[in-house]
């Protein structure tokens, strides 16, 4: 049976990433209102007024109550959302004429979907079409500012943001939940997580073993992402409370993984890790052992990334690990990472590497690009590494 | 054959990294064989600056062993696409691990992802985007020069990754994928972006998918984000990511001893108060604040003169060595910065072609 979250269009009891601008929050859809802004100026919203609608939908809110605020979702074709944008255009034009610090900027007049579809329809062949949108803007800057006049909001509305229903992908979850707050995901920021991914090695079908705490399961969601349903992910958790149910409430939830998918995940706990018996040395190359062996990784704080090692954990891994419960792990500091680098180099490690990423956003506007004016100071450090094989330490 | 599939034992036609330190890293293929300059067959053995390798002595030999050469030792690593990246040979200039890494998460490449790509250039990109589509995914790459393309055709087949991955030779700036509306995400690194645009539109599935273009140069990048908005294409975003190293190691650090020594001092005679006042220089202020405060201090104004020049200069004796007369210091770990890293690589910029976006062109591709 296709399970109704694994399909393409929205559907009740869904995870789905809401945005609006630059906002953007993991939530699900229900038949509940959704609480949008602070609390005296919040609207609610209801969500389900999106279901049966694919997912990357765009939408305008309608207020359905005045009073109380209450909107639902009106889904937009291509013509209405090449419109809306155009009117917002216009009207941010508009206000920003009488200010004389800014440049009127006629040059960034764009071609309507509506323009192209008419030059399409025309005859016009698939090269004419290129050429005319690839086109410097002016050759269609008369035509532009025709249909400008055209689509000018004469009622001078206010032009709230569109909205868009996205289906929850680990960028976009990854995204959302950074940018709610970066200490729900122990300050491991988007950017961070995916050097992770990389250096882990993990592919379909690879077996990884991963001990993550404090990120509500984005890192382990990620992995899972990665191996697919031929994977096998090993969670090792630490701690009394039965994992298993924080978990349901996490990024791994809101994947909407499927069965098959969600079976490549078991748990372990810390003190049971011992206990995992050695894979019988056979020639076997479909699978990887369960043996350390190419990669070695973990990033600063509670997560930590061991590609197809669930035992033969260097003691100072381990230890390294209670250093953290015993005090808050937070993944911006990188002093316990300077130790365990130095603890798994005297324990095999090679080609060891401790490096941070900075991430910088630009704004891209004709004659108006540069640097976002704010950026993140920190995402957390990574130490990467190779473990050789054992001969070598003695 | 290493790229397709894991396996622990080295064998014949794999490729290994062989690994001395961070800097010397080498990707060779076991072969019994090489050509030589002249074309001729000659064995294969491998030069290093710790003694040459009989590169066939290594099958049979675990992933992850030693290797001890004449001078040196070194370790056999198994190739994963960063490994490669580090190692392989230019053909052009190519993408790094960490850009790459945030190119393949933004573009929600997983499992059995179709990717189109364009120029696939020296293959590095393209080497980590086959691991993580797997052996259901596929990669649709495409480059306009021959040698390239041929060069990279016939290092895929070698690694393994034939089946999941074809290779065009094909301008697609006029030309676009000779497939459309399979893609879930295209990538595109060439000289010209906007011009391969509408064809990579095309190119992705009609619910949608993402695209992802990388320049050097930011007025690339600004023709390519006018267009990608004028395509409806949403979410538009350019972005830099570098990675910052760090040294660790463990280094002295001085420690001064400090032994507060109340013998008074002979100087004090010597000058007035006024004129010491007069002289006193900045840097004292500090000094003297922390001092005003407590009554029962017993420092004369003199010696608060005193004071701030040890602050200044180095000739005045003070308590600041230990009874032996040198400085200790202690072992402390530390994380030093590179002296110079990379600076700049290239814009990334992203964004989301949304379900049921007409599509821009309509030819059928030739
Ligand atoms: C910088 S390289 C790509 C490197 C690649 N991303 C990597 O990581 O190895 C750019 C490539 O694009 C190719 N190229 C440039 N214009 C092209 C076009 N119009 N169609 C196809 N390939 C093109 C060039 O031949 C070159 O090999």
């Amino acid at each position: 049976m296709e399970d109704p979250c694994s399909i393409s269009t929205i559907s009740d009891g869904c995870w789905v990433v809401f945005q609006k601008g630059t906002y953007l929050k993991l939530t699900k859809i229900t038949q509940k209102p959704y609480m949008l802004g602070k609390r005296r100026e919040s609207v609610s919203i209801h969500l389900s007024s999106a279901i049966g609608q694919p997912y990357g939908s765009t939408f305008q809110m309608v207020c359905s109550n005045d009073k109380k605020r209450i909107y639902y979702l009106q889904c937009l074709t291509w013509e209405e959302i090449s419109n809306y944008d155009l009117k917002r255009e216009t009207a941010n034009e508009a206000s920003a004429f009488d200010n004389r610090n800014l440049l009127g900027d006629g040059s960034s007049q764009k071609l309507t979907m509506e323009e192209i579809m008419a030059l399409k329809k025309s005859g016009a062949s698939g090269e004419e079409v290129i050429q005319a949108i690839t086109a410097n803007s002016t050759t269609f800057s008369s035509k532009t500012k025709y249909s400008q006049q055209k689509y000018v909001d004469k009622k001078g509305k206010k032009h709230a943001e569109l909205i868009v229903i996205h289906k929850p992908t680990i960028d976009l979850i990854a995204e959302a939940m950074f940018f709610q707050g970066p200490r729900t995901v122990s300050y491991l920021r988007p950017d961070s997580l995916y050097q992770l991914l990389s250096y882990s090695n993990v592919y379909p079908g690879s077996r990884v073993a991963v001990y993550d705490s404090g990120t509500q399961g984005l890192v382990t969601a990620a992995l899972l992402h990665r191996l697919g349903a031929a994977g096998r992910l090993v969670h090792v958790y630490a701690g009394e409370k039965a994992l298993k149910y924080t978990y349901f409430t996490s990024a791994v939830t809101a994947m909407n993984f499927d069965d098959d998918t969600f079976s490549a995940l078991s748990f372990l706990h810390i003190n049971r890790l011992h206990k995992v018996k050695k894979p019988e040395k056979t020639l076997d190359t479909t699978l990887e052992p369960l043996v350390i062996d190419p990669r070695l990784l973990r990033p600063d704080a509670p997560m930590d990334v061991t590609d197809n090692g669930t035992q033969e954990q260097p003691h100072g891994k381990r230890k390294h690990d209670q250093d953290e419960k015993a005090d808050k792990p937070c993944a911006r500091r990188k002093a316990p990472l300077m130790e365990l680098y130095m603890e798994l180099k005297n324990h095999g490690g090679r080609c060891m590497h401790l490096s941070e990423t900075w991430l910088r956003e630009l704004q891209v506007l004709p004659e108006r690009t540069h640097p976002l004016v704010n950026m993140s100071g920190g995402g957390g450090f990574l130490l990467t590494g190779t473990k050789v094989c054992d001969e070598d330490q003695k | 054959m290493t790229f397709d599939k894991f396996h622990k034992i080295i064998k014949e036609c794999d490729t290994v990294i062989l690994y001395f330190n961070n800097t010397q890293t080498y990707a060779l293929e076991v072969t019994k064989t090489v050509k030589n300059r002249h074309g001729q067959q000659v064995p294969h053995v491998f030069q290093s600056m710790y003694g040459a390798l009989k590169v066939e002595s290594l099958v049979g030999l675990q992933f992850g062993c030693r290797v001890q050469l004449a001078t040196g030792a070194g370790y056999i690593f198994y190739p994963t696409p960063e490994l490669w990246t580090l190692t392989l040979p230019h053909r052009t200039q190519i993408l790094y691990t960490t850009d790459i890494s945030m190119v393949i998460a933004r573009l929600n490449i997983g499992p059995g992802s179709v990717v189109c790509e364009a120029g696939t250039g020296s293959g590095s990109l393209s080497h980590a985007i086959l691991r993580t589509v797997g052996p259901t995914g596929h990669l649709h790459t495409a480059d306009f020069h021959e040698q390239r393309w041929l060069a990279a055709a016939d290092e895929f087949k070698r690694h393994g990754l034939n089946d999941r991955v074809t290779t065009y030779w094909r301008d697609v700036c006029t030309l676009g994928w000779p497939v459309t509306e399979v893609a879930d995400a295209v990538f595109l690194d060439l000289p010209r972006p906007w011009l391969a645009l509408p064809h990579a539109v095309n190119a992705v599935k009609l619910n949608g998918g993402r695209i992802c273009s990388f320049s050097p140069c930011i007025e690339q990048v600004s023709r390519t984000c006018e267009l990608m908005r004028s395509l409806g294409l949403q979410n538009v975003t350019t972005l830099e990511v570098l990675t910052r190293e760090l040294q660790v190691l463990h280094s002295d650090m001085p420690v001064i001893d400090i032994t507060p020594d109340d013998r008074p001092n002979l100087k004090e005679l010597e000058m007035s108060a006024g004129e010491s006042d007069a002289k006193r220089p900045k840097l004292s202020a500090d000094i003297e604040s922390s001092q005003e405060g407590s009554e029962d201090c017993n420092v004369t104004e003199s010696e608060k003169s005193d004071l701030s020049a040890i602050a200044l200069t180095k000739e005045v004796p003070s308590p600041i060595f230990n009874g032996e007369g040198r400085t200790k210091s202690k072992s402390i770990l530390s994380a030093y910065p590179k002296l110079t890293q990379a600076g700049h690589t290239g814009y990334l910029t992203f964004c989301i072609v949304p379900p049921g976006l007409p599509r821009p062109v309509s030819t059928p591709v030739v």
